[in-house]
């Protein structure tokens, strides 16, 4: 219990201080913290509606944030999550435009083609770091433009649709159903990615604590030297650990381009739901748990941000900032536990639990 | 700087406490050092004895006590402050930068020239000076990367006279020598003391304490247990205080009927990982029931040679027999098939414990299991089974008296020789054939010493063929049935326990053998 | 069509599109030689984008302009100074942290500033052949600095092997410091020049990837500056090409311009594949330097 505990204080201390020093900025901007962070809070939470509005601004989150957390713990930093996100969405969304099924067989489909277009791009480094040790970040970092271009040029050329938006939209069978009926919320566009998501957070948490694969690809990111000694393949494990993150991401642009969108738009960008899956592993400690919390958060962050920019008149930029704060605190736990030193000190003598 | 009132006391540091978390270091220690004298400081791994120093020399700063130079306090902001003050020290990790030469090596921070320009010129020019006065032999142009130990050691020297340095410390600097350039070392230290520096020397060598100081500090956990004189002590004494206790471990010289032959290697070949040859034609064989120590000067190709045997690198040339059975592993290009070592029945206990042997961040009980966590009982089905990793783990934490007993706490919160512990555990509990052991006490207590030997005893007692690869001579001459010297890349000779010297083994590894010992490289 | 004029468009256009790249690789080169990995070079050339801008839109003066870009580039690299030197956080989490900082910061004072949340007024700008040559003889008085002054020996020392340079009594910190904020500084030129040479204007995310190319440039110039100047060179022709190539290729043969966008970012990973193992970074880029721990 303790041991939660302190993995929660600093999360929790890193957000208040972020939003602290966002206070500042809104303050210096010559608006009211006030009355942005209360617009803030209701546009997140505020209305059931509002509410399913976080929850459906968190999927794509959940997976960004896993796929980060997952490729972390093979010592690997996915920057990558942006490409990922749109070539799994690509590949989703063809799928659920050209292929015709029952949905019981088409949506799944769409989900397998998703997660593996974002595999493809995941893979691509994963192989040049493997193979010839190339460091990820760098060439995480050129896929991520690399596939938007590639995806504007399809969704501009070969699966143009008419009408100029986009890529059609995709078939019915392809669509996530609603999770709660329009009738209970009216407007609400909450899918069953959330559910899903929220499958694939126990995944990966059982993937990584229980099963040989998951010690394996741990050892690898903790000591590849050690692993390699154990018997475990260095070059397998990064390359399956991106295939995976990238997969994940993938799922991601899945449910968001399928459902939230229904086309990928002619005017393509990022979405920035690959960096900020970055921020979401690392305010969730890496852990699924974690991440699925974080994602909450920048969820509501991201329904609120609207609300604020409206009623308070604040940029909903300052979410942005907020969250590379939130980054900021996280990482500098010095800046943080000088707060809470004393509890610390404390902690230090009872021993160390692990999980 | 002459004449100290306090009848030529010329260092005092006084009450140093320093404290690394919840480990105290250093406990209220008290060194005095004579102006002109060569100091020793002893004690066993992990007394304190390089914290102390690095106090000194500024590079750590101490939560308590004071330093005093010629009777004055001085705060030792940062080692800038210690070299402006004639203070020079040689780490026992080399302090050198290797893609850069030598003479840049020796003059950083105190660069010859202008705000604008470095004079290279000048830079190795001066060096050559220092170097020529000293008899030193180096070539400031050079590149310290490739220099050899021995070169490494003598650039550090440099580094100080370049500073004009009078107190000059020495941590543990005769680790990596031969007992003949030991030799060399020390004449380097009287000539140094006539021409009236001071000398702080760190060791555990108890006869090389004996042969160069004037005056001993004894550190024992962290705490100073004595200051001699080294006239008026014996080893003896040195060695009891250091202890805490009496006697030393001597080892059962008990010899076994040895077995048929286990290992069989012949004409090995490979390279390092800068691709240059690293082992270049090593033949031996080890029975079962033998110990056979390997005995040379780190870098001759003590890595490869447990790296090849254990198929963590591949074989460029030659082959290797596990009871007669070929298990060569000389597929080139391809890679190397992973954790043979392991399916062989072959135990390793890697030379350095942090880089391959454990996982730091990874709970005792995961370390307990590396190598056959996808084996049963600990997994089935690719699913961990928590249960028996945690019964394993108490299990072997109860056989080899791992401290804290606690399977869950992360290796890295473990001391060096429990940490080491972990490793012989597992690696022993392989029920392995065949055992390439590896500097098995680098960094561990006396205490964790007698018992890792005791081990890799009862493991020779129980059949086992085993191969001990140690840069402590005295550890290879303690444990081993017969000696075989590595130098080069090549086994010099192979020697029965009974018929090794010091005296011999020491030519050996230098690479000089007996028959033509005037004139060889 | 004029082969002369074809070529000579051609070097302008390379010239034009590698300045950018080339300042900002400059500073990514003096930051990892001081052994902090610099990720943050893209937010950093935003947001001295972002500062130029300003500075020239309020004193109509563009050298003024240029003055605040450098500042603000400077700035946002004072804070990953301290995150990655002080607190010794992850380098590149850091930097991404920067990033965002970087993008919602200057999103933020867009909207706030000039009510848009696309582009900003017109301001007056600096000819781009000043920054063209700048950056050329930058790249020169860059490599006597690092590699014949004594701060540049000092440097080099700090990037390999801290604890050996703290040891020979040089300030470990103090050198890192200098080295990210110089890198920041350089990064926001390449930022002003986007915005007040290249355009005359602060546009929406006006980096676009440009500083990601530049740490592609420090890698593929080995670590040198003279290496980062002909990276720079080779993705600023890369860029170019899609200008150029178009109008030479046979009737009917079309390439999609997403094509050539790809094209530096393709031959970033290509080429690297082609360097690997013979460029080799600095012994200790990325690593926090903690005096207290061995090694
Ligand atoms: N930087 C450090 N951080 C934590 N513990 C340390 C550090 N340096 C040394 N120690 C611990 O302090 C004790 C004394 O170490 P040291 O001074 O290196 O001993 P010696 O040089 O006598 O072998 C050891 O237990 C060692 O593990
Ligand atoms: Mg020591």
């Amino acid at each position: 219990m303790k041991k939660i505990a302190r993995e929660i204080l600093l999360p929790i201390s890193s957000i208040f201080f972020a939003f602290l020093v966002g206070a500042v900025i809104i303050k210096a901007s010559g608006r009211s913290p006030f009355l942005a962070y209360q617009s803030l809070l209701m546009g997140g939470f505020g209305s059931l509606g509002n509410l399913a509005q976080t929850c459906l601004f968190s999927i794509p989150l959940i997976f960004t944030g896993l796929s980060v957390a997952l490729a972390y713990k093979c010592g690997l930093f996915n920057i990558g999550g942006e490409g990922q996100f749109l070539l799994g969405g690509l590949f989703s969304m063809a799928a659920g435009i050209y292929i015709h099924a029952p949905f019981i067989i088409h949506f799944p489909l769409c989900l397998l083609c998703g997660f593996a277009g974002g595999a493809v791009a995941g893979a691509i480094p994963g192989w040049l770091k493997a193979r010839y040790g190339i460091h990820e970040v760098i060439n995480t970092i050129m896929l991520n433009w690399i596939c938007l271009n590639f995806v504007a040029y399809i969704v501009n050329g070969p699966m143009k649709s008419p009408s100029g938006l986009g890529t059609p939209e995709p078939l019915k069978t392809a669509i996530p159903p609603l999770i709660i009926p329009d009738s209970v919320i009216p407007g609400n566009q909450l899918n069953i990615g959330f559910i899903i998501a929220i499958v694939f957070v126990l995944l990966v948490g059982f993937y990584l604590s229980r099963t040989v694969q998951g010690y394996n690809l741990k050892a690898v990111g903790l000591n590849p030297m050690a692993a390699e000694y154990g018997g475990i393949s260095i070059s397998k494990n990064i390359f399956l650990a991106m295939c995976l993150a990238g997969g994940l991401s993938g799922l991601g642009g899945t449910f968001y381009y399928l459902g939230d969108l229904g086309r990928i738009p002619s005017t393509l960008s990022f979405t920035g739901y690959g960096f900020e899956g970055i921020a979401v592993a690392l305010v969730g400690g890496l852990n699924p748990i974690g991440v699925f919390g974080a994602s909450l958060l920048f969820g509501s962050l991201e329904s609120g941000g609207i609300f604020m920019q409206l009623n308070a008149n604040v940029p909903k930029d300052l979410v942005t900032i907020i969250q590379a704060l939130v980054i900021i605190f996280v990482i500098v736990p010095g800046l943080v536990q000088s707060v809470f030193n004393w509890y610390r000190a404390k902690k230090e003598k009872e021993g160390f639990e692990y999980s | 700087m002459d004449s100290s009132k306090q009848q030529n006391i010329l260092v005092e540091l006084k009450n140093i406490t320093k404290k690394f978390g919840a480990l105290i270091a250093n406990d209220k220690v008290n060194l005095s050092i004579e102006k002109g004298e060569i100091h020793a400081l002893v004690g066993e791994n992990g007394a304190g004895k390089t914290t102390l120093m690095n106090v000194f020399y500024g590079l750590y700063q101490p939560d308590f006590g004071k330093i005093y130079l010629n009777g004055t306090e001085i705060h030792m902001a940062n080692p800038k402050t210690a070299i402006s003050l004639g203070i020079g020290m040689v780490h026992q990790h080399f302090m050198l930068i290797p893609p850069l030469t030598v003479a840049e090596n020796i003059v950083l921070g105190e660069e010859p020239g202008n705000f604008l320009t470095y004079n290279k010129s000048k830079a190795i020019s001066e060096v050559q000076q220092i170097s020529e006065k000293h008899g030193l032999n180096v070539d400031p142009a050079a590149l310290v990367s490739t220099l050899s130990v021995g070169t490494e050691q003598r650039v550090e020297i440099l580094k100080l006279l370049y500073r004009r340095a009078s107190i000059l410390i020495f941590d543990e600097p005769t680790a990596v020598l031969t007992p003949q350039e030991t030799k060399d070392l020390f004449r380097i230290f009287n000539s140094l003391k006539k021409e009236g520096k001071t000398i702080v020397f760190i060791s555990h060598k108890l006869k090389e304490v004996m042969e160069i100081s004037d005056r001993i500090t004894v550190m024992r956990q962290g705490k100073t247990v004595g200051v001699l004189v080294k006239e008026k002590t014996s080893e003896a004494e040195i060695a009891r205080l250091m202890v805490g206790r009496d006697v030393l471990f001597i080892p059962d010289k008990e010899v076994f009927p040895k077995g048929d032959v286990v290992l069989e290697v012949q004409n090995l070949q490979a390279v390092n990982d800068r691709h240059l040859p690293a082992l270049q034609g090593v033949s031996f064989t080890v029975k079962a029931g033998e110990i056979l120590g390997v005995a040379g000067v780190a870098g001759n190709g003590q890595t490869e040679l447990a790296e090849v045997l254990t198929g963590l690198r591949s074989v460029k040339n030659g082959k290797i027999f596990l009871k007669g059975q070929d298990v060569t592993q000389d597929s080139p290009g391809e890679k190397i098939k992973l954790g043979i070592a392991h399916i062989l029945g072959i135990a390793h206990v890697p030379e350095d414990r942090h880089k391959r042997g454990l996982i730091l961040d990874f709970p005792v009980a995961y370390n307990l299991i590396l190598g056959s966590q996808n084996k049963l009982p600990f997994s089935k089905n690719l699913i961990l089974d928590s249960q028996a990793i945690q019964n394993f783990a108490k299990e072997k934490i109860v056989e080899f008296d791992i401290r804290p007993g606690n399977e869950n706490l992360p290796a890295r919160y473990l001391s060096g020789g429990n940490q080491q512990k972990v490793v012989i555990a597992r690696e022993f509990s392989r029920d392995p054939s065949f055992l390439v052991i590896s500097q098995p006490t680098r960094g561990v207590d006396v205490g964790g010493i007698e018992f890792i030997h005791h081990q890799i005893l009862s493991m020779k007692k129980k059949g086992k063929a085993i191969l001990l690869i140690s840069l402590e001579l005295d550890e290879i001459l303690n444990l081993s049935d017969r000696i075989a010297v590595l130098y080069n890349g090549k086994i010099m000779k192979i020697l029965e326990r009974a018929a090794a010297t010091e005296e011999q083994l020491g030519l050996l590894m230098a690479g000089i053998s007996e028959y033509s010992s005037t004139e060889k490289s | 069509m004029n082969t002369l004029s074809v070529v000579r468009d051609f070097t302008a256009t390379t010239f034009r599109l590698s300045t950018p790249i080339i300042f900002a690789a400059l500073g990514g080169v003096i930051s990892e030689r001081s052994g902090v990995v610099n990720i943050g070079l893209e937010g950093m050339m935003l947001i001295g984008a972002f500062g130029a801008t300003v500075g020239s839109y309020y004193s109509h003066n563009p050298w003024i302009g240029l003055l605040v870009g450098a500042a603000a580039g400077g700035l946002a690299a004072l804070i990953h100074a301290i995150l990655s030197i002080h607190f010794k956080a992850d380098q590149i989490v850091s930097g991404v942290a920067i990033n965002m900082l970087a993008l919602g910061s200057s999103n933020y004072l867009l909207l706030l500033l000039f009510k848009t949340a696309g582009n900003s007024p017109a301001v007056p700008t600096i000819h781009w052949k000043i920054f063209a040559i700048a950056a050329f003889i930058l790249a020169f008085l860059i490599h006597y600095f690092l590699y014949h002054t004594p701060a540049g020996l000092r440097i080099r020392a700090v990037g390999e092997h801290p604890k050996a340079a703290d040891t020979a009594g040089i300030n470990v910190f103090f050198i890192r410091y200098c080295c990210v904020i110089a890198s920041g500084i350089l990064a926001g030129i390449g930022g002003t020049y986007l915005s007040i040479s290249l355009l005359n204007r602060f546009t929406r995310d006006i980096s676009a990837g440009t500083g990601f190319i530049a740490l592609a440039a420090v890698i593929f110039g080995k670590w040198t500056p003279v290496g980062a100047l002909g990276a720079g060179l080779f993705f600023g022709m890369a860029y170019a090409l899609q200008f150029v190539l178009p109008g030479l290729l046979p009737h009917g043969v079309k390439i999609p311009p997403e094509f050539f966008n790809s094209l530096p970012y393709l031959l970033t990973m290509v080429v690297l594949v082609g360097v690997v193992g013979k460029a080799v970074p600095p012994a200790s880029d990325g690593i926090p330097y903690d005096p207290k721990e061995s090694r």
